[in-house]
């Protein structure tokens, strides 16, 4: 881990901005190399990645490591992260107040590792993503899979709103649609390396 | 600069245009010409392109003053002309500073809604040549039922083309799927080939989208040459066209 993310990582586990540290068992800074090109960023901690302290690490997390396995990725190869960096009781939704607090942590994250790549996983890190790159939030179902184009601090960087794995947990038929969105994000990745044929490669 | 002020008599058929165009991008930069409408827009990943054109005859009303270029988030468009009723006429006036799009559903009432729109560099028209060794002309309603029964199989299809058929191949999971026309077949309406064998393989989930053109048109025109984009075309009766490219996935 890069002595940015060491800092972020120390700094979150002394945040005291909102109240969940008095509710949580461990801070989830997020894992994965410094210079990933792909960062994922989930909505926060649940009871398994609260326990252990590292993101993604329960049933989500297993069906995560498959859905990376169809874009070709591993989990080692990626960036890791949430909205919230502690759980929310009952793993409830993030507040407002809750989003506000954390999120500069996020920013700093996303300013250091610059990802060409930023996957958001459910509706909240799409919504606070989109935001950033100037794309009005919308309802996850009408944009799941679509990439977006736009800049941030370090430069330009695509967005991808997928569904959270947890969504196929409480509902399977959406485990088809997961699978070719990441599908078509391993494609996507693919021609942003030169590695797939795009359009332009053939006019003449 | 000058002003844009179209009318188009049935504003729902329109809204399958947008919808067409928003299947495959959000935004689009669309060009206002004296003598037609142009969108060509290629998605983030530069796998597929869409591009819309449409005479200054498709309109009721037309008056373009100047060439002006706006970006319009067809999303928003989208959203709004599934309002229009049938009958509805619809209006689209750009003015001169090209800041504002109005668009102006007239029916019983008049419902005018007002989007941001930007100023954009006029979309460069030359033609995009790409080699073309096979022209497949079906219908469009069987073209999606041979996407769903691909779906069902694998998420992407290999089209091989002879003088005397087309096949569609999918594979995955261990099951496959081969869907043949054959000359003479009522879904196959032209086959031109000009190779003994003409073979290349996309994914399913772009052409399925693309195949929002269908709303547009009874026929769709495939055209492609081994590992090389495939282009769709509809045209519809009432005018216009829409066509769509997509880059192929090499399989060497």
């Amino acid at each position: 881990m890069g002595r940015e993310l060491e800092e972020i990582a120390r700094e979150v586990a002394e945040c005291r901005k909102c109240s969940l540290w008095k509710t949580r068992t461990n801070p989830v800074p997020g894992e994965g190399p410094q210079d990933a090109e792909v960062m994922l960023v989930g909505e926060a901690p649940g009871r398994s990645e609260d326990q252990q302290g590292r993101p993604f690490v329960g049933a989500a997390g297993k069906l995560l490591s498959e859905l990376l396995a169809a874009a070709g990725l591993s989990r080692e190869e990626v960036y890791i992260t949430n909205v919230l960096k502690c759980r929310p009781p009952g793993n409830r939704d993030p507040l407002p107040s809750e989003i506000e607090a954390c999120t500069p942590f996020l920013d700093r994250q996303i300013s250091h590792i610059r990802p060409k790549l930023i996957c958001t996983l459910g509706r909240f890190s799409a919504a606070y993503i989109l935001s950033r790159i100037g794309v009005k939030p919308r309802a996850i179902a009408s944009i799941h899979g679509k990439a977006f184009k736009g800049t941030l601090d370090y430069g330009e960087a695509t967005v991808v709103a997928m569904y959270h794995p947890a969504a196929a947990l409480y509902k399977p038929p959406l485990r088809e649609a997961m699978f070719r969105d990441w599908s078509r994000l391993g494609s996507l990745l693919r021609k942003s390396r030169g590695e797939e044929a795009t359009l332009e490669s053939f006019y003449t | 600069m000058g002003s844009v002020r179209v009318t188009i008599r049935e504003a729902k058929s329109f809204a399958q245009f947008t919808k067409a165009v928003e299947a495959i991008v959000e935004e689009a930069t669309v060009s206002f010409k004296p003598e037609k409408v142009y969108i060509r827009e290629m998605d983030a990943s530069k796998t597929t392109m869409v591009e819309v054109s449409m005479p200054k005859d498709y309109f009721e009303d037309y008056e373009v003053t100047e060439a002006i270029a706006v970006g319009i988030n067809f999303y928003e468009v989208s959203r709004i002309l599934k309002r229009a009723r049938r009958d509805d006429k619809l209006e689209i006036e750009v003015p001169p500073e090209g800041n504002m799009l109005k668009l102006k559903l007239i029916g019983v009432s008049t419902r005018e809604f007002r989007l941001p729109s930007i100023v954009k560099e006029m979309s460069e028209e030359r033609e995009v040549r790409l080699p073309v060794k096979a022209r497949v002309v079906i219908l469009s309603d069987e073209m999606k039922e041979i996407i769903k029964d691909i779906q069902l199989v694998g998420s992407e299809f290999t089209i091989e083309s002879t003088r005397e058929e087309v096949k569609f191949l999918s594979e995955g999971n261990g099951q496959s799927v081969t869907i043949n026309l054959r000359r003479g077949d009522a879904a196959l309406l032209e086959l031109e080939v000009e190779e003994e064998l003409v073979k290349s393989t996309y994914g399913i989930e772009y052409v399925r989208k693309m195949m929002e053109g269908a709303k547009l048109a009874e026929k769709v025109t495939l055209e492609y040459a081994t590992d090389a984009p495939l282009i769709l075309t509809f045209q519809p009766l009432e005018g216009g066209v829409l066509r769509y490219f997509l880059a192929p996935i090499l399989k060497s």
